[in-house]
């Protein structure tokens, strides 16, 4: 086995004692987010835990994945990925919060209530949306104005196949 | 005689661990071609149901699962691979000048993904099916239903990652292996759709995949991530479902936009109008695709405020194919233009792409999908792009880069014939559904009022003419395979580096690496006198 | 490996398998991405279910585990610069036991909320007695499908690497270090995605 020559070992040497260096820093910040997750921070338990989380993350791609030697179009990409991601979550969470406790107005009525809201009376249906019925105890569909409800697979199912 | 890829190993060994990009073309076109048909079965069975208004053929429950297996088999198994399985695989390279994709091995990593997918759907198939509609839509396939749910999403989500390394393949051979001279800006059209279409396959696919898990992990241990009950939410389901399928038919359709704007330009004998603009506008459709999948769920219960949102964005995606229409169109004035089978595909699929791209718009606005919603005018909807637009496509590029596949030239009168019967039956199968979904005629039933039969009866006889436009193509196709004329390199006078090379190709594409000049690749097809025959 | 010698990659600088791991990596933000906007629908709908849950994973060995796998990261990271094949090698097999010693921890959490019935499913109780609050069940459901998700990917990380670290130790040509960096983009992706996972499984509503 041949010794590499000087410079590449003292290159390595560099090289191993920034990555060293950011390893303990990792370390460090995972002690930081345990520690600061037992302390009564409220909203910003989840700024830190997060917070915290994105540096470690940071710290891996651009040291430990070399982020800046990437080809710019290998960085595209992930700004990408990114994009599409959060266009998913920004659009599903503008719809998933901009839902109103009462149906939409050509919602078909015979739903089962709003959660968590209670049964709002649409100013358009009032009649049907108040003789919604009652969700049943054990959390099974109530049966509605099309018949009675559909056998969940919960229940001991018929010899079944999935 | 020199060694074709065809030529170069004869054993069934070499076909199935071959790196050849070429050959693993070929190995997708005959499984795709077998879906195909697989799915077409199912098709014949739902227009045999539907010409009679009672349902006599089959019941409800085996009914939903024939259209299940339909709309299963032919997105994932044979649209979506179709064209950039198979032609993309095919030409990318030749396209570029390089001697193979960027990573071979990946490539045929891919095909088996898809056959092992493909037979998980088969067999899922075989005992019995599924009958949630290819939408999967929970709570009904996570809590009630009591078909092969599972086995068929194991399957899809298999072939998602098929999807996913040919897209990811087709990137990174296009980023890193255009031979010299070869800039972006002179890149095939054809190379442009397949990038769009793989940044689509690498950015959505994995939602689905993720989605196919959540489905299976609720269905097995009944965890609850789409049931009201246990705090979950259906909805969540159909915001990821259609964050991918949506830009799914952008997959199916983006590749027979390319394998159009390649066919126009050579049998108009024309320069494609608006280059840059067509490139543009197919970027835009891809990333615009992102941003409208709502509208597949105006009325599940969606937020108003999200439903404006996805209406406008649906609208403002219509404008890159629009233009794409446009320059098509403005390709084959003062054209020369020559009827050739292929260019009569690329013709139908303008037309065709229009009329379903129009009435796509009708399903935008937010009243009219209201009443239009899961009735025969969706179902009409669809099927103009996607059997009109992106199948004419697939057969159009079929007979295109025929002869540079095989080496043959098909008959060109059968070829004709097939390709008018397929657009007549086509619109005497589709257009009457137009109608049916106007007038009320739900989705996804299999029996209906006594009232909508005789445009059932005319959509049921249109399929018989269209599936006889698919199956002539097999047999001539075949027969030329044998006894076809001997094609020469450049047997339609087109441009592209494709046909500066031999027919069937070698094994390494170019007998000389290509060097591009700009004058090769002006997209304006040579004068006959440069034609080589 | 590409075939495409003499039309070696001619055009951009990057090399293909590299380009081609950083998009596979950008199809896998999305995979685990989605997962996460499901997780934060959960989350924000039910943010007490959530946090009762949460209190009933094993912070001990979920914080140990990181560690694990930041370690990991970092023995591959060297590997990628070390210049004597043999080191390399054995830099790469201290990567395989971490993540040995990874996927035997989570064994023995899963092993715990199986005795404790926090699987998802008509037996899940949380806690004794009280019945758990809407959003618990959902919780687990998450962190079962995320960490079973994340361990396969870990599993097939330790294949690869360990095939590397074999052929690293002959100087094979196929895992010199150029495919030596490329698995290692892939490892260090594994590991970001669980740098995510830990707050989110284990570090809801700890404070008493």
């Amino acid at each position: 086995m041949t010794q590499p020559p000087d410079p590449a070992r003292r290159q390595f040497e560099r090289a191993a004692r920034r990555l060293l260096g950011v390893w303990l820093a990792l370390l460090l910040l995972l002690t930081a987010s345990l520690g600061s997750a037992y302390l009564r921070l409220g909203v910003f338990n989840t700024v830190a835990s997060y917070g915290i989380a994105l540096v470690k993350m940071a710290l891996v791609v651009l040291v430990f994945m070399r982020w800046r030697d990437a080809d710019a179009w290998s960085r595209a990409a992930g700004f990408a990925a990114a994009c599409a991601l959060a266009l998913l979550a920004g659009l599903t969470w503008f719809e998933a919060r901009t839902r109103g406790p009462a149906p939409v107005p050509w919602q078909v009525p015979g739903q089962l209530p709003a959660l968590g809201a209670g049964v709002h009376a649409s100013a358009i249906d009032a009649s049907a949306v108040a003789s919604a019925p009652e969700a049943r105890p054990d959390g099974a569909p109530p049966d509605g104005q099309f018949g009675p409800a559909p056998v969940s697979r919960r229940a001991p199912a018929p010899p079944g196949n999935s | 005689m020199t060694t074709s890829y065809l030529t170069d190993g004869l054993t069934l060994r070499s076909w199935l661990t071959t790196h050849d990009h070429k050959r693993i073309a070929i190995l997708y076109a005959i499984a795709i071609t077998f879906f195909f048909f697989v799915g077409g079965a199912a098709a014949t069975l739902i227009r045999l149901q539907l010409a009679s208004p009672d349902g006599a053929l089959m019941g409800p429950d085996s009914y939903n699962k024939v259209f299940t297996a339909h709309g299963v088999v032919m997105v994932w198994l044979f649209l979506i691979p179709s064209i950039p399985s198979v032609m993309g695989n095919f030409m990318l390279p030749l396209m570029i000048g390089a001697r193979d994709l960027a990573l071979p091995r990946i490539n045929l990593l891919s095909w088996y993904l898809y056959l092992f997918g493909g037979a998980f759907t088969l067999v899922a198939l075989f005992f019995g099916g599924v009958d949630t509609g290819w939408t999967f839509y929970t709570p009904y396939a996570t809590m009630f239903s009591n078909g092969y749910v599972v086995l068929t999403l194991v399957g899809v989500f298999v072939t998602g990652f098929s999807s996913i390394a040919t897209g990811l393949n087709f990137i990174v051979t296009v980023h890193t292996m255009r031979a010299p001279g070869m800039g972006w800006f002179r890149l095939p059209l054809f190379v442009w759709a397949i990038y769009a279409t793989s940044l689509i396959l690498v950015l959505a696919t994995p939602v689905l995949a993720i989605t196919t898990v959540l489905v299976v992990a609720e269905r097995l241990f009944q965890v609850g991530v789409f049931d009201p009950a246990h705090g979950g939410d259906p909805l969540l389901f159909q915001h990821l479902f259609w964050f991918y399928s949506h830009p799914a038919v952008y997959i199916m359709v983006l590749p027979a936009m390319g394998v159009v704007s390649e066919i126009i330009p050579c049998f108009a004998r024309r320069r494609i109008f608006g280059y840059r603009l067509m490139a543009y506008a197919m970027l835009a459709i891809a990333g615009f695709g992102f941003l409208v999948w709502g509208h597949h769920m105006f009325v599940s219960g969606q937020s108003v405020a999200a439903s404006l949102v996805f209406s406008l964005l649906s609208f403002m995606v219509a404008v890159p194919s629009a233009i794409k229409v446009f320059n098509w169109t403005a390709t084959l004035y003062k054209g020369s233009i020559r009827f050739d089978a292929p260019m009569l595909y690329a013709l139908g699929f303008v037309g065709l792409f229009t009329i379903g791209g129009l009435t796509g718009l009708f399903l935008a606005s937010l009243p009219l999908d209201v009443h239009l919603t899961d009735t025969y005018f969706v179902v009409a909807h669809f099927h103009y792009i996607m059997v009109g637009g992106a199948v004419m496509a697939y057969f159009g590029a079929l007979h295109f880069w025929w002869p540079k596949v095989t080496g043959r030239m098909y008959h060109e009168l059968w070829a004709r014939i097939a390709a008018v019967l397929a657009f007549v039956g086509f619109n005497l199968t589709f257009f009457p559904q137009y109608l049916l979904g106007v007038m009320g005629m739900p989705r996804r039933y299999h029996a209906y009022p006594p009232e909508f039969q005789i445009l059932n009866l005319m959509s049921s006889a249109g399929a018989g003419v269209l599936a006889l436009g698919y199956l002539l193509p097999l047999f001539y196709l075949a027969w030329s395979l044998r006894l076809g004329d001997r094609a020469g390199a450049n047997p339609w006078g087109a441009r592209g580096l494709e046909w500066q090379t031999a027919s069937p190709p070698p094994s390494d594409n170019f007998v000389h690496p290509p060097e591009v000049a700009a004058e090769a690749c002006d997209h304006a097809p040579p004068s006959p006198a440069e034609v080589a025959r | 490996m590409n075939t495409a010698l003499p039309n070696a990659p001619t055009s951009g600088s990057q090399h293909p398998d590299s380009m081609g791991m950083w998009v596979f990596i950008a199809s896998e933000l999305l995979f685990f991405g989605a997962l996460g906007v499901a997780y934060a629908y959960g989350r924000v709908l039910w943010p007490d279910g959530f946090a009762a849950a949460s209190r009933h994973t094993d912070v001990v060995l979920g914080t140990l585990n990181t560690a694990l796998l930041l370690t990991s990261s970092l023995c591959v990271a060297l590997a990628a610069e070390a210049p004597w094949p043999r080191l390399a090698s054995r830099l790469l097999a201290c990567t395989v036991l971490l993540g040995l010693a990874f996927l035997v921890v989570k064994g023995i959490e899963y092993r715990h909320e199986w005795q404790e019935g926090l699987i998802p499913g008509p037996a899940f109780r949380l806690g004794d007695g009280e019945a758990a609050p809407q959003g618990a069940q959902l919780f687990f459901a998450f962190y079962f499908v995320a960490t079973g998700l994340h361990a396969l990917h870990v599993v097939g990380g330790m294949g690869w690497l360990g095939v590397l670290a074999w052929g690293r130790a002959r100087g094979h040509a196929r895992a010199g270090s150029g495919p030596l960096a490329v698995a290692g983009l892939y490892w260090h992706f594994v590991d970001v995605v669980w740098i995510l996972l830990y707050p989110s499984l284990y570090l809801v509503g700890r404070h008493p």
